[in-house]
This record gives structure tokens, sequence and C-alpha cells, in this order.
């Protein structure tokens, strides 16, 4: 399996990731440090994703869209669940980055001695 | 193919359309792919999983529906009598709210859903817009089909199972769609309600129609891969994260909710529309019944057809030929070929080894892997033998 | 022009759509040393064929299938892409000299991609025909001048053994140091003529099968 360094890149990034999820999992429950929907507007706003939803015509924020729905029960489960989406999406990019092969359109044959 | 094109000028007009739009379609798909390769290289690309896109979240399915059938409740008990009340609509509720993750479960099941139907739509695109799909695919083609309607039924009895007034209107929207038929509809109908009236048995039955036929697609999807070789079942974990990623965002961005819990004497008459599997109530409740079922059956059979309505597009499949004198019953053209067209017999009496391989031939694709295959020379190609490939080598190597 | 070895390319006709680019004769029409053999899948391609034509004098093959993922036939490309690397039999014989062999996937639509990777193969193995040749002069004087370039100085029946020769430096050293050598001497015919057009209308009817008749 272990061939060389790219797997052992590979290894460690997912452990990585393994790792910083379950980490993140009690947090997660406790709201992230129990003001939980503030933590979720500041990075939100941030990165300016929170008001693409407004603009897009539902005329509500994300964060009043979450919040409105009755997903506010527990919302540390649906930050964990948008977590999780990064880091498995940030994944899935380094497993391309690094698996992608140079010559998948060209086979060249190793000179037999 | 020169044939086809000299034939072309006297087929009708709905041929040369038909053909015109294939032929559009299929530069466009190959676009597509070509530029997916670019991004990713073919190793990533999921249209090249195609197949497998829908099988990954075939197995979401059953795995986040084994946690909510862990406490779903198919009862639909009256909403008067207690306030600790125990029925579906409550353990989707509790399921969705006091269950760590079960929210988020729930949505990811729904989402699954959404999602597996849309792949499938791709895969069935991309095998009609590539012509993968005829003569001796006929078989996939046919069991996909199949597939298609058995999964937009389970989406929709998932639906009914939730028990809110959706769930209600829908049950009913189906009730009187099954009695306008004509004499199947009456048993249609008893069989669906497990009863005259809507009753605790009716949630039962659909419980047991949602989880029932879903382990019935294990069945056909045995029938849709059973002629081919190494069906690429699984996409790459790469494509796979993706797949995933797709769906905790969407159960993020979209929190699955239900709405009021049905009560029988209430007559709700809005919805919300799941266009993935819900757009056939749309068009019942935009349309007369007959003309409902008049086109649903239509598209159904046109669908299940399209195969043999389909002719003359690429040239006929001549099977390979085995040269019985030549085969050493090496079975390495059996393993190779991919689409399970050749069997090992018993040699001949007489014969110095002990299987021949034998050619199937309604399952021969004409391919020639079978002739890449073999080291002995011992099956070919009718219509493109090997030793004329190498005489033609050879001339061209040595004139010069 | 008929210095230069020629060089067989077995295709998949599903693969790159070199149709438009054949003369009636099934060669390349920008580098006619180049011919053409069309297969139903590339999963067809024995690499007894590959031998074959190595043994009768050719200079290289090139295998053309569809991208990987992509067979029409599912798994054919996979399949000759396997037995070349010797992952899957049946193989190529030991003493075939691989660096005269080049694989390449391309869609239906990359014939562009499939001509420049042709053009710098047929770099590769012309400086192969070169090192070959002064090796061969080297040892055996009988040779004629060495200094013909890309005069087939190997015969056919040797063809494959001669890779002994050139492996007394190291056969990897071979290929790299080769090309610089060879690039000053030699440019190959095929650059001069034209620059890869996009549609080389010049034959629209190459689609007639070429690949049955012999
Ligand atoms: C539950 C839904 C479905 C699943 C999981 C599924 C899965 C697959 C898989 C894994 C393959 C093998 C691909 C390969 O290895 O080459 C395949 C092939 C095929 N499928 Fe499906 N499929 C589904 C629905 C459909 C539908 C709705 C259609 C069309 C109406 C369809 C038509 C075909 C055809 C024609 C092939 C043969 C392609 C070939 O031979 O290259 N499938 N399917
Ligand atoms: S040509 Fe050979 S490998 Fe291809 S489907 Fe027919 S028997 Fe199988
Ligand atoms: S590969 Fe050739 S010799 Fe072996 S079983 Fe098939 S036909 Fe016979």
């Amino acid at each position: 399996m272990i061939k060389g360094p790219k797997d052992i890149l590979i290894l460690i990034l997912a452990l990585g990731a393994l790792a910083v999820s379950i980490v993140f999992l009690p947090w997660s429950e406790l709201g992230f440090t129990g003001n939980f929907p503030d933590w979720l507007s500041a990075v939100t706003n941030y990165f300016g994703v929170n008001k693409i939803f407004a603009e897009l015509g539902t005329n509500k924020d994300l964060i009043s869209l979450v919040k409105s729905s009755d997903a506010q029960h527990n919302l540390g489960d649906y930050a964990y669940s948008l977590f999780l989406f990064g880091v498995i999406t940030a994944s899935a990019i380094a497993i391309v980055l690094v698996g992608k092969e140079d010559n998948a359109e060209k086979t060249v044959l190793e000179v037999k001695k | 193919m020169t044939s086809s094109v000299q034939n072309e000028s006297n087929d009708n007009w709905l041929k040369q359309g038909y053909n015109h739009f294939i032929d559009i379609a299929n530069k466009i798909t190959l676009a597509i792919e070509d530029g997916i390769n670019i991004a990713v290289t073919s190793k990533y690309n999921p249209l090249y999983y195609h197949g497998a896109l829908p099988q990954f979240y075939l197995w979401v399915l059953f795995l986040s529906g084994l946690l909510l059938f862990a406490y779903y409740v198919p009862t639909i008990d009256n909403a008067y009598l207690s306030n600790r009340l125990i029925n579906a609509w409550t353990s989707v509720q509790y399921i969705t709210n006091s269950i760590p993750f079960g929210g988020v479960i729930r949505g990811i099941h729904r989402y699954a859903g959404d999602a597996m139907v849309l792949f499938i739509f791709l895969h069935a695109i991309r095998v009609w817009f590539t012509d993968r799909y005829r003569q001796y695919r006929w078989i996939q083609w046919v069991s996909g089909v199949v597939l298609l309607l058995m999964v937009l039924f389970i989406g929709q009895t998932g639906y009914y199972l939730v028990w809110d007034e959706r769930s209600l209107l829908l049950t009913r929207m189906t009730v009187s769609a099954l009695e306008a038929l004509p004499i199947i509809g009456a048993p249609l109908k008893a069989w669906f309600l497990n009863g005259d009236t809507i009753t605790n048995l009716t949630l039962s039955n659909f419980l047991f129609i949602h989880i029932g036929l879903s382990f019935a697609l294990l069945f056909v999807l045995w029938l849709h891969y059973v002629r081919m070789t190494r069906p690429v079942i699984t996409p790459p974990p790469a494509v796979n994260f993706v797949l995933v990623g797709i769906l905790l965002l969407a159960v993020f961005l979209v929190p699955i909710t239900s709405g009021k819990m049905a009560d029988l004497n209430s007559q709700p008459n809005t919805y919300e529309v799941d266009w993935f599997f819900l757009f056939n109530y749309w068009l019942m409740s935009h349309m007369s019944l007959a003309v409902f079922w008049v086109s649903m059956t239509a598209a159904a059979v046109i669908a299940t057809i399209l195969p043999w309505l389909v002719k003359n597009v690429s040239p006929p499949v001549i099977p390979a030929e085995v040269v019985i004198s030549k085969c050493t019953g090496c079975s390495l053209c059996y393993r190779d070929c991919p689409y399970q067209a050749i069997e090992m017999v018993p040699a001949p009496a007489g014969s110095r080894f002990k299987l021949l391989a034998t050619v199937n031939i309604p399952r021969c694709s004409s391919c020639g892997i079978c002739v890449g295959a073999c080291a002995f020379d011992a099956i070919d190609l009718p219509q493109l033998p090997d030793a004329n490939v190498l005489s033609e080598i050879k001339t061209f190597a040595e004139a010069k | 022009m008929a210095q230069s070895k020629p060089v067989i390319t077995l295709v998949c006709e599903r693969a790159a759509d070199l149709n438009s680019l054949l003369d009636s004769k099934g060669n390349l029409a920008e580098m006619p040393d180049v011919h053409v053999v069309k297969f139903p899948c590339s999963g067809m391609i024995q690499p007894l064929m590959i031998e074959a034509a190595l043994k009768a004098g050719a200079g290289g093959v090139i295998v053309c299938g569809c991208q990987i993922g992509d067979c029409y036939y599912r798994e054919g490309n996979k399949m000759i892409r396997d037995r070349l690397l010797g992952e899957r039999p049946p193989g190529l014989k030991k003493a075939t000299d691989r660096r005269r062999i080049m694989a390449l996937w391309l869609s239906r639509m990359q014939k562009q991609r499939f001509i420049a990777e042709s053009k710098e193969f047929i770099y590769r193995v012309q400086a192969l025909d070169i090192q070959e040749g002064i090796s061969a002069g080297n040892k055996a004087s009988a040779n004629p001048a060495p200094t013909v370039a890309a005069k087939p100085a190997v015969t056919a029946p040797t063809a494959a053994p001669v890779v002994d020769s050139s492996s007394t430096s190291t056969p990897t050293a071979a290929t790299t140091s080769a090309p610089a050598a060879a690039k000053p001497t030699i440019r190959p015919p095929t650059t001069a003529t034209t620059p890869a057009t996009e549609k080389s209308s010049s034959t629209p009817e190459a689609e007639s099968d070429k690949t049955s008749s012999t």
C-alpha cells in the first residue's frame, strides 16, 4: 500500500483530518463554545457567504435561513456537518492533486534488463 | 459506418432528426468529458464512473436508512389521545430533534435519495448519448429502466412515511389515481392502503414497501450487472468524498423538516414538490388522470423499447469465432471478455485439451478483446481476422 | 524520407479520430512513414502484433486507445495497457525493445495531441536507430558507413537482440543522451512539411475501412 513519500503524505493528511474531525465533534455538540450562532455568523460573514443567499432571492441570509428552520434545535449538528463538508472536500481536492496522474494519457514502457 | 451514412438520405425525418440530435448530444458529452479530464485527469473523472455514482449513494441510503429505521414507528395513532403520543410523525420529530445527529442523518438520507435519482439520470443519459445501450446491452438498459421506476417509487413511499400533511395529501392523491384505473384499480388501492382506508396498517405497508423494494433493488441490480464482467461499482475515494461532501453541504444549507402532523380530518391541499421524486404528483395535479396514466405508461414503454426503436446506426454485431483446432482451453479470453460472452465448455472427445472456448452469440459485442487475449490465434473476428492485420503490418513495415 | 523506418500505429477506431488525417493508403498524410491500422477496440491488439511489426522492420509501434475509463467496450484499453505493462497475460516477449513502443489514451477529439506525441515518439525512435546504427557499426565493421544516420543498419531478424549492444551503457542513459546528439543532425522530414493543421481536409473520404484490406 505505502510505496513512497506521496502515500505517507496522504496517510498523515488523512489521520490529521480524522483527528481534527473527532476533536471537533464534542465541541460542535456544545455549540462551539456555547455561543454557536454567533460563531457561525462570524465565519460566514468573514468569507462573505452569508449574504449570498439573500442576494440569490431567498431574501434571508444564510444564518437566518438556518435559524428559522427546525434546525435551531441542534445547530451544533448542522454546523458539524458543514465543518465535515469542508474537511472532506478539502481532502478530496488534496487526494486529486496528489494522485492525479501526469501521464494519464500516455504509457511508456520501462526497459527491462 | 459508411453504409449507415448512405442510408440516412432515404430515412424519414424522424429518424434523421433523432440521429442529428444524438450526434450533437454525443459531441457535447465528449466535450464535457474532455474538459473534466483536463481538470482532474481520467483517473478522477466522475463521468467515467457513471454507474458507480448511484451505486455509491445506494450504500449511503442503506446505512442512513438503517439508523432511521431504528427509531421509526410506523403508526398513525390518533393525535387527540395523549400528549406523549408515539406515532410516525412524532418518531420522525424525535429522530430529527433529539437524537444526536438524527437531523443530519435524516438529511443525508433525503439528499442521498435525491442525488441518487440525479445520478441515475446522468448515468442513463450518458449511456444513451454515447450509444452504449443497445444490442448486446439491452438487458442492462431494460433492467435500468426498471431500476429507475423502482427508485422513484421507493422515494415516494419515503415521503409517505414522514406522515405530515404532505404525506397525507400524497397518499390521497395516489389513492384517487389508482381508483381511476380500470379493473386493476380497486385491488391496487386495497394493496396500497393495506385495507379500505388509511389505518395503522397503511403505514406498516408503506414501510414494508419502502424497505422491501429497496432490497429488491439489489436483485434487479444483479440482473443489471450479470452480463458485465467486473462492473465498475466503486468510484475512487476522492470521488466518494465529493459525493459525501455534496450531501453534507445540502444537509446544512437546507435542513430537513416535517410539515404539520397529518390529521385525517383535515384537507391539506398544498405541498412542497421535491422535483426528484414528486414530479409525477405535480403532473397529476395539472392534467386529467386519464391523460396522466396514458402519458406515464407511454413514457415508460418508450424508454423500455428505445434500444429496438433505434436501428441501423452502427454496423451489425458480428460475433467472434473460435477456431476449434487451435484453442488450448487456456481461459484467457473467458477472463477478459467484458460481456461474459465466452463460456468454457469441455473439449470434444479426442482433444488434447480439457476445455474449449465457445462464444455465446447474443452476448457478444464484437469488440475483439478476446482476440487480444488469445496467444494462440484461436479466436477471431470474422470481419477482421488477425492474420489480415498481421500481414498488413508486415507489408508496410517491410516495404521500406 | 525513405531513410526513416516505418512506424505502425494500432488504433481503436473510437479513440482519437484520425480519419481526417489519413491518406488513401491508410498512412498519415502528414507523416507518410506512419501507417495506421484501425481496430474496433484497442483491447483487440495482441502483443504479438507489436512484436511482429518490430520484427518486420518497423522503427516503432504506437498503440492508441480511448481515455482510460472510457472504453466503449468497458475494459479494452485497460486490458492492452496491462498487457503492455506485463501485468496481464499475454504480454510482450522479454527481448522486445520496449523503447520502441508507446501507448496513448486519447479521446475522440484529441487528434492534435496524437500528432504531437507521435512526432516526439518518432524523434526518439530515430535517435535509437542512430544509436544502434553506430554501435552496430562499431561492433561489426561490415556495416556500411555509420554516418548515414537513419539507414536501417539493423536488419529485421536482429532488431530485437540488438538491444543488448546498446545496453553496455545503461539503456536509460542511451535514450536520454541520444536525442541531444541526434537533434542537430537529423530533422525528421515530418516537421518540415506542414504544421499540424486543424482539419487537413485533403482526404475526407478516408473513412473507408482500410484495416481489412491486405
Ligand atoms: C439504481 C440505479 C442504477 C445503478 C446503480 C446502475 C449501475 C450501473 C453500473 C455499475 C454499470 C456498469 C458500468 C460499467 O462497469 O461499465 C451500469 C451499466 C449500465 N447501465 Fe446502469 N445503473 C442504474 C440505473 C440505470 C438506468 C436507469 C439505466 C438506463 C435506463 C441504466 C443503463 C445501463 C446500461 C445500458 C449499462 C451498460 C453500459 C455498458 O455496457 O457500457 N442503468 N449501470
Ligand atoms: S468479441 Fe470476444 S471479448 Fe468481445 S464480447 Fe465478443 S466474445 Fe467477448
Ligand atoms: S484464449 Fe484462445 S486458446 Fe485460450 S481459451 Fe480462449 S480461444 Fe482458447
